[in-house]
């Protein structure tokens, strides 16, 4: 008898234990994502604020579209419009380019045979782990030090801040088509060449249609990645280019909130939208 | 079960290869293939590094370890080195506490909350630093919402409110958040491959849930989480605009080697200290491959023969 | 070109290396048009290479491979003409079941009204008719094998090739596709060349049987010739049940000395090189209690073990030259036999053949 109720309280206990465990498991889990998503939420929130200063997010007068109204008038003087472009130019044209050389080397060392295939690999997708500081600021001592030394003249431009932005994401198409291309089943190939497809034929309408998701899930990060990219366009793109992440850093340093959460709200809900999109058609978050 | 594998990828490369070689020309093509990747390597990254490593050991007109020992000696760049290296270490921590129970929640805890999960951890990932980084500016600065909500828990006094902005706590909290989903998502990939029956097995035979994750999980997740802290640790001790931010004159070696560039222009010292953090970064990454190759030989059960 | 002279191949001496691994040694057989043959034997025999090798998929390492007298090596694959059915079916899954087979039309000379048309035609030939708008992740396996059977046969190839296309199905479906499979192949009149290692599936759909083991031909034959009379000891191990005796034969040449000292009266064609050895299918022998036994061959063992198989029951009979499993129909209740049993195994002349070892085996 007594030994029953003992049982009985101890499984009552571990029960009551186990319930707790689970709602402290579950505060865990949504303390996180709030966690995550704080630092943008206030982000938004701060945009509706009508007076510029002060840390306190919520003041007399919330929400007021007082900077949304002047929207116009802060991007030009902030010469916004020239920013944007430069950072779509710079962020497409990176995007086409890695996306050819990543998907090259992908097809290289997922279908063809080297003898070191591993080491080979490892130094393919090397820039993933190299700081991002090291590689702008080698890139720029080595410019200079060439055009002091001989008689060529590298200067800080599109081009280098290309170069730059182009050694940074082109792992990244490697790793997404490459995984897509280690899960191919050859025999489809093998299927459209029987029923009468030349090779281009089949890489076009069999091979290429197939690996699409990790085609757009690398396009994507190659985009966003250069989109976002702060020190290597810092040191590479010289005084005439202006990056968006550049302005908005300068932004911070002279101590204007406002701005920063209006601007920030806008290019955050262009990011999260095509991130929500990409991930929905080609469920890019595998790839990471 | 390796032999097997490897005698089917063998078999099914060998087959590519005469499908391939057949009808993809010279011996020689593949090389061509690569060649646009490589080129960006070796002139825009390795010879660069080269480059960086003889500025580093070159004193006037021969060579000298000049620069590391003035490194080695001051007190104050040891300390950004420690610094650093100790934000590295808390960060790749803190991000494996929060970043496990969540990518476990992300595979087992249904479509709509791994759903929300996937979306609320990559959707930071797609904005620009600078702005996230701004938020926890706003968040952790005087006046701003955490030093109230942690005055209002007792921690710290409305006189003298915790200081979490321009000090190493900020910069531990904003790379928290900035590198959580690089260990997340691995996680989360390795999680998904993990039967569901395993940890039901587990709780059958008498393991709590403690057990199940020690014993169970832990073990089986190892390749994520490694590469995962891996991740984390390597661009957290490399991080710019972070610190740059957070940290007001709090420095790390990133920061530092930054201002040397852009102020006082001293490349011997600037690049020592890059040299440093790469050959920290280099020994990380070698241990990695190193300890999954054991971890591989243990998991994978060839048995002693290792 | 007459219709009649369309899908002969011809396979003459064919050898397909790998390095210094030898898939294929010396293989050369003929398919008629019309003409349904198997390539049966155990995985790595070298089947699929043969198949792959006439798809265009692999290179021959020497001898020359002709379809309709037209030597191939040059043909690169997609005007080949061969119809594959794959055996992971090979179904591209962006494309509906519609799309996959009007893939194959598009590229053989067929244009619109004939293509909608044969992609009617051929659903309907596999049962399919207005699954067209699916995509193949929303068939069942067997329907998928079904499409890739249809996209194969739609674009009339000059010969069909299957590898192993019945693998990955259970064993109803299986028996079932097999049936459907060999009248749509004598329906069409196509040339076909079916890879399997499932030698019931060759015995019951194949006109002929080309077995293989380790890239050598072992015998080429009709399924009762390679069932009845055998040519070396792996055919008859391989297909089908055998009682294997291991001895040597007689110098009379009419009689054969089991290792155990029994002394079996065999038939031969001509006098086998080798190591000989005599065997029996088990349902061509016959029990008796001891003593009863009458016939050419009479073995004395004890019954160890009853296995009731439904049609029949199995026996295995201890005797001085091993186990022999003896399966005979159940048709008489009262001749039933027990474990413990003492009894003769018996069974006639014609039954007993001799075939030596595989050369290859001793080596």
């Amino acid at each position: 008898m007594a030994t029953a109720s003992e049982e009985s309280d101890g499984s009552r206990l571990s029960a009551g234990v186990g319930a707790v465990a689970d709602w402290a498991y579950r505060l865990l889990v949504y303390g996180v994502l709030l966690f995550t998503v704080a630092p943008l939420v206030v982000v938004v929130l701060l945009s509706f604020r009508p007076n510029p200063y002060g840390n306190s997010v919520f003041s007399a007068g919330w929400p007021s579209t007082t900077w949304y109204a002047n929207l116009p008038d802060l991007l030009a003087s902030l010469g916004f419009a020239s920013s944007l472009i430069a950072s779509l130019k710079i962020a497409v044209v990176t995007t086409i380019l890695s996306l050819l050389i990543g998907g090259l080397a992908a097809y290289a060392i997922v279908r063809k045979e080297f003898s070191y295939s591993s080491l080979l690999e490892t130094v393919l997708i090397s820039p993933l782990v190299y700081p991002w500081l090291l590689m702008s600021l080698a890139i720029l001592m080595t410019a200079s030090y060439l055009s002091g030394a001989f008689d060529v003249r590298i200067s800080m431009s599109f081009s280098t801040l290309l170069a730059g932005h182009v050694l940074f994401t082109f792992p990244y198409p490697i790793r997404t088509i490459g995984a897509g291309l280690q899960n191919y089943d050859d025999e489809l190939d093998e299927a459209a060449r029987n029923l009468g497809a030349t090779r281009l034929d089949t890489v076009w309408n069999v091979t290429l249609p197939l690996l699409r998701p990790g085609i757009i899930s690398g396009a994507a990060f190659v985009f966003i990645l250069s989109f976002n990219q702060y020190i290597i366009s810092l040191f590479l793109s010289g005084t005439s280019i202006q990056t968006v992440p550049l302005l908005m850093f300068n932004l911070i340093k002279a101590q204007s909130p406002p701005q920063i959460a209006v601007l920030g709200t806008m290019l955050m809900a262009g990011m999260v939208a095509l991130t929500i999109v990409v991930e929905y058609v080609a469920g890019m978050s595998r790839y990471i | 079960m390796s032999i097997m594998s490897k005698r089917f990828r063998e078999g099914v490369s060998k087959r590519l290869t005469t499908m391939l070689g057949t009808y993809g020309g010279s011996r020689h093509a593949k090389w061509l293939l690569l060649a646009p990747a490589l080129l960006v390597l070796v002139g825009l990254l390795y010879a660069p590094t080269a480059f960086i490593l003889q500025e580093s050991v070159r004193v006037g007109s021969h060579l000298g370890l000049t620069h590391y020992a003035s490194v080695v000696v001051s007190g104050y760049y040891r300390s950004v080195a420690l610094r650093t290296l100790g934000i590295g270490l808390l960060v790749t921590l803190l991000t494996f506490a929060l970043g496990f129970p969540l990518a476990y929640a992300a595979v087992r805890g249904g479509r709509l909350l791994g759903g929300a999960i996937v979306v609320a951890t990559l959707a930071p990932l797609s904005v620009d630093l600078v702005i996230r980084t701004y938020g926890w500016y706003i968040l952790l600065g005087q006046g701003g919402p955490v030093p109230k909500l942690l005055v209002a828990l007792r921690v710290g006094t409305v006189e003298s409110p915790p200081q979490l902005l321009f000090n190493t706590a900020g910069i531990v909290v904003g790379l928290t958040h900035v590198l959580l989903p690089f260990m997340v998502f691995p996680i989360m990939t390795v999680l998904h491959t993990i039967p569901r029956e395993y940890e039901e097995a587990a709780r059958n035979l008498g393991a709590n849930r403690l057990g199940v994750f020690a014993h169970v999980l832990l073990p089986l997740a190892l390749p994520g989480i490694a590469a995962g802290m891996l991740l984390v640790f390597t661009n957290s001790i490399a991080a710019y605009v972070t610190p740059a931010i957070l940290g007001g004159s709090t420095q790390t070696l990133a920061t530092e080697i930054t201002s040397i560039f852009t102020t006082t222009n001293d490349w011997g010292l600037g690049s020592a200290l890059a040299v440093l953090l790469v050959v920290v970064a280099v020994c990380i990454i070698v241990g990695y491959q190193r300890a999954m190759e054991a971890a591989g030989g243990a998991i994978g059960g060839t048995g002693g023969e290792r | 070109m007459s219709t009649d002279s369309q899908g002969r191949v011809e396979y003459a001496d064919v050898v397909k290396e790998y390095g210094d691994v030898t898939a294929v040694k010396e293989a050369s057989f003929t398919v008629e048009p019309g003409e349904f043959v198997a390539l049966l034997g155990p995985s790595g025999a070298g089947k699929t290479t043969l198949l792959r090798i006439l798809a265009g998929f692999e290179e021959t390492s020497g001898g020359r491979l002709t379809l309709d007298g037209r030597d191939v090596d040059a043909v690169p694959p997609h005007e080949r003409n061969t119809g594959m059915v794959f055996q992971s079916y090979a179904l591209f899954p962006h494309m509906t079941v519609r799309e996959n087979i009007e893939f194959g039309l598009k590229r053989n000379g067929f244009d619109g009204d004939e293509i909608d048309e044969r992609v009617e035609t051929v659903l309907s030939m596999v049962d399919l008719a207005g699954y067209g708008d699916r995509k193949p992740a929303n068939l069942s396996g067997g329907q998928q094998q079904r499409v890739a059977t249809a996209r194969a046969v739609a674009i009339e190839p000059r010969v069909l090739l299957m590898d192993e296309p019945l693998g990955a199905l259970d064993k109803k479906l299986r028996d079932q596709l097999q049936v459907e499979l060999t009248d749509l192949q004598s329906d069409l009149g196509i040339t076909t060349l079916y890879v399997t290692h499932n030698q019931s599936e060759a015995l019951t759909m194949a006109d002929r049987i080309v077995v293989m083991s380790q890239g050598r031909i072992e015998q080429i034959g009709t399924p009762t010739e390679i069932y009845d009379a055998p040519a070396t000891r792996f055919v008859a191990e391989f297909i089908g049940d055998a009682n294997f005796f291991e001895g040597d034969l007689d110098a009379d040449g009419e009689s054969f000395t089991t290792a155990g000292g029994t002394t079996l009266d065999v038939t031969y064609d001509s006098a086998p090189a080798g190591t000989p050895c005599a065997f029996v299918r088990p349902e061509r022998m016959d029990l008796a209690p001891r003593g009863e036994g009458d016939g050419a061959n009479v073995v004395a063992g004890t019954v160890e073990n009853v296995r009731f198989v439904g049609s029949t029951t199995q026996y295995y009979v201890s005797t001085v030259d091993g186990r022999l499993l003896v399966e005979r129909q159940n048709q008489r209740v009262d001749a039933a036999f027990a474990e413990g049993d003492a009894v003769d195994v018996t069974w006639a002349l014609a039954d007993t053949r001799v075939v030596t070892d595989d050369p290859a085996d001793g080596a």
